[in-house]
């Protein structure tokens, strides 16, 4: 691939000498119920917390300038493509522009009905977009991969990254699913319940799928395995995974639309806006790092196969008494 | 000013407006933004602008769009219908109302010249749904179930006549030869003559007969129960009439036959939404903007789509499309203005003032003006589509606007609500300013280039610093290499191990 030498490298299973071991030893992980429990922490979990995925996120990110000066060049040119395209709107939304699917699947759908409104022209640019930005992700993902694996970017993770775009493809499509799944949500179920839908239509697809590109990268599975096991990953207990994805939804939409300056149209951005956009470009590859680690921290101890759901065996006693 | 413009415009015969004056929204039946005189479009004051007066609504509420006839600016409060001085602003005279929706009026010029507006519901006794004559301009005692169309003769301000419609009407008088057309909360369309106040026929949108529209039975189910509230237009023996369904979602666009209310065509734009702006015909077309943000051409004779054009926005029931002769101005509820060209929907030009619009563009010689939900006035080149003049009016919007050669008068909103009125200032000055929306390829770049020296200094230096503390590799995965292939080395052998 790279010409590296891969012979005598040690597993990633045996290079962990700091990390927690794994919650469950000697076998496959239990399934604790709907996310595994992944909404609070169960102590001990193959998952690394979230204050040191994030962290480590940052470093990953702030020590390899090409992904700071990617971030910066990645979003300039998109604005000055999408302003040769004929897009008009608020230069505000560029601050998703490197977001992590489905959330950056609302750049595309918003950028497209904007220059294209509903129609056919709006289903070419979808397609289009989606192929562009899954082959943009990939290549991020592989570079942030080597990064947290070797400490430097080079062309080799731009390699392996491309093996991810089949993976970051399909992805792009689920998540035009889970967003057309919550705006169902949202018409059926009225602003209210429906809004909570439509919510957890995203953050469920990027809990699901979050995993996927790294998976793709390291293992080389196919799409459909590395979907899988990216599932697999998010419901390994205690990981408080659910809420590292409904911490990056906050920061990705609520936070960035009321930080970034530029809510007005223009094709000419404010300094401030520009500055504030590649602020938050560069946070939504520390999030795609902070999951990429938590990945490869997890990894020995995602299962191979799906994890049968755990009876409630201790339940069963207490009714059991009681009906005595 | 364009002279190209100035001969296109002299040179094109205007039908449908015959009064010499800004006679009804959007200054003729046709709704073209274009002030017409004898047939011919006449040019309004050139920019740049000063105020020349301001009239504050008795008691503070708001008054509706002005129409202007012999030298009078004339404008329906909650109260009151009130007559100004065009050249001083001062009340000329005002005459009790019963209160009701604030619409447009009208006035029409035949042996006499008649003012119509609307009035009520709002008073004590049943309506009646006929004409009844009577001389007294008293705010009526028959529109408490419905609003009343009150014909005044603007020379004495006596009552002609007075026509009950049996629902609230919001849609203002339209004026068509010897006929008003109203329409109503129930989705009726009246014409009214014009002599007598008798009713001429009555057609209900929503059951129309007819070219069912592209979406067919479902949209008008969908339409069922919604209302004509809309000011109507009328081009070419066709009155156009756009009927919303709030509680419904639902828009429909009417074409209905002005001699005889036959049906003509139905169209639905569009489903799930209730906005949808005033129409505007000519030329063999009928111009609407939609909440899917399309601007539509229909065939004036038959409905069909001719040609879409996309905005930025939706649009309000309140903005109609000005058109000029071969083009169409259209401003969207966000802010943006478009040129388009009315053959086939192209769009010459935009302008993003980033302000909501509530009314619409009229056209004065070769400068198209707009009022602004902030109380800005905006006057544009029409051809080049830069600013060229604009100021505030204080807070509060800038809505309908009426224009006379030598004025401009515009419905001001808010605290200081009334009308202000515009003329020709020769000491002001005129600027050039392109629309936010063109690139500014040298500033932007600059931008793009200093804010990305702040952000990669502002990352990458403390970045230095982590790798300095911390080394390349983080160190609880310094062994781990990136684990690609051997990984899955490793787990196809232990896959192959397993029994």
């Amino acid at each position: 691939m790279s010409g590296k030498s891969k012979k005598g490298r040690p597993r990633s299973t045996s290079a962990r000498p700091n990390v927690t071991e794994p919650a469950v030893q000697g076998g496959p992980p239990r399934r604790a119920g709907l996310f595994g429990g992944s909404m609070v922490s169960a102590g001990d979990s193959s998952l690394p917390t979230l204050g040191r995925s994030l962290g480590r996120g940052f470093l990953v990110v702030l020590t390899q300038p090409v992904l700071v000066v990617l971030a910066v060049v990645l979003v300039a040119a998109t604005w000055l493509l999408l302003v040769a395209l004929g897009f008009e709107g608020a230069p505000g939304r560029l601050s998703d522009t490197l977001a992590m699917a489905p959330i950056s699947t609302y750049f595309d759908l918003g950028t497209g009905v904007s220059l294209f409104g509903l129609g056919t022209s709006f289903l070419i640019f979808l397609g289009m977009a989606s192929v562009v930005r899954a082959v943009l992700t990939a290549v991020l993902a592989g570079l942030i991969v080597e990064s947290i694996g070797d400490g430097r970017t080079s062309r080799y993770g731009v390699l392996i990254g491309l093996r991810a775009v089949p993976t970051q493809l399909a992805v792009q499509l689920a998540s035009i699913s889970f967003i057309f799944i919550g705006q169902a949500a949202l018409q059926a179920l009225g602003p209210g319940i429906g809004f909570l839908g439509s919510v957890a239509a995203l953050v469920g697809g990027l809990f699901f799928t979050g995993f996927a590109p790294t998976a793709a990268i390291r293992q080389g599975r196919g799409v459909v395995e590395s979907l899988r096991r990216s599932g697999r990953a998010a419901m390994l207990p205690g990981g408080r995974h659910l809420t590292l994805c409904a911490l990056y939804f906050i920061v990705s939409l609520p936070l960035a639309l009321l930080v970034t300056p530029g809510n007005e149209i223009t094709a000419n951005p404010s300094l401030a806006s520009w500055v504030v956009v590649f602020a938050f470009n560069v946070l939504h590859l520390v999030f795609m790092a902070a999951f990429a680690y938590r990945w490869i921290v997890a990894e020995p101890d995602v299962p191979d196969q799906p994890v049968p759901r755990r009876q409630p065996a201790r339940a069963r006693p207490a009714r059991a008494r009681g009906r005595r | 000013m364009s002279s190209a413009l100035v001969s296109a415009f002299s040179a094109a015969p205007v039908v449908a407006q015959e009064t010499g004056a800004w006679s009804q929204f959007q200054g003729g039946s046709d709704h073209r933004g274009v002030l017409v005189d004898r047939g011919v479009l006449v040019d309004g004051p050139a920019p740049p602008y000063r105020i020349r007066w301001t009239f504050p609504a008795p008691e503070g509420e708001e008054l509706s769009g002005a129409v202007i006839v012999e030298d009078l600016a004339i404008s329906v409060g909650e109260r009151a219908v009130y007559a100004v001085d065009l050249a001083t602003g001062e009340l000329a005279w005002e005459v009790p109302r019963s209160g009701g929706p604030i619409s447009t009026p009208a006035v029409a010029r035949r042996n006499r010249i008649t003012v119509l507006y609307l009035e009520g519901p709002g008073a004590d006794d049943a309506a009646s749904p006929s004409a009844s004559p009577t001389s007294s301009p008293a705010p009526s005692d028959d529109v408490d179930d419905g609003s009343v169309l009150v014909a005044l003769d603007l020379a004495d301000q006596t009552e002609r006549w007075r026509a009950a419609l049996g629902a609230e009407s919001r849609s203002g008088v339209t004026l068509d030869a010897d006929t008003a057309y109203v329409g109503d909360e129930d989705g009726i369309v009246h014409a009214i003559a014009l002599a007598d106040g008798q009713v001429r026929w009555t057609a209900d949108l929503a059951e129309g007969s007819g070219v069912e529209g592209a979406t067919g039975a479902t949209a008008c189910d969908a339409f069922e129960g919604g209302a004509v509230d809309v000011p109507i237009g009328v081009a070419e023996d066709r009155v156009i009439v756009v009927g919303r369904n709030v509680d419904g979602g639902a828009v429909a666009v009417g074409a209905f036959s002005a001699s005889t209310g036959d049906c003509a065509w139905r169209v639905f734009p569009q489903l799930g939404s209730s906005a949808i702006s005033a129409p505007a015909a000519a030329e063999g077309i009928v111009v609407v903007g939609s909440a899917d943000r399309f601007v539509r051409g229909l065939e004036a004779e038959d409905g069909q789509e001719r040609w879409s054009s996309l905005a930025l926005s939706l649009f309000s029931p309140f903005s109609a499309p000005a058109f000029p002769p071969g083009t169409v101005y259209v401003a969207d509820l966000g802010g943006g203005l478009y040129r388009l060209e009315a053959r086939d929907g192209a769009r010459v030009w935009s302008y993003q003032f980033n302000e909501v619009v509530l009314g619409s563009p009229v056209i004065s010689g070769d400068t198209v003006l707009l009022g602004l939900n902030d109380g800005r006035l905006v006057a544009l080149n029409a051809t080049s589509g830069h600013l060229v003049w604009q100021a505030g009016t204080g807070s509060g919007r800038l809505g309908a606007l009426a224009l006379a050669p030598d004025a401009i008068v515009a419905e001001k909103g808010g605290r200081d609500a009334g009308l202000i009125a515009f003329e020709h200032d020769p000491q002001g000055r005129l600027v050039d300013v392109p629309s936010p929306t063109e690139l500014d390829a040298p500033t932007t770049l600059s931008r793009i280039g200093l804010a990305a020296v702040i952000v990669v200094a502002a990352l990458v230096v403390p970045g230095i610093f982590l790798r300095r503390r911390f080394g390349a590799t983080l160190p609880e995965l310094e062994d781990a290499g990136d684990g690609v292939q051997d990984d899955v080395d490793d787990e196809e052998t232990e896959e192959s191990d397993r029994p």
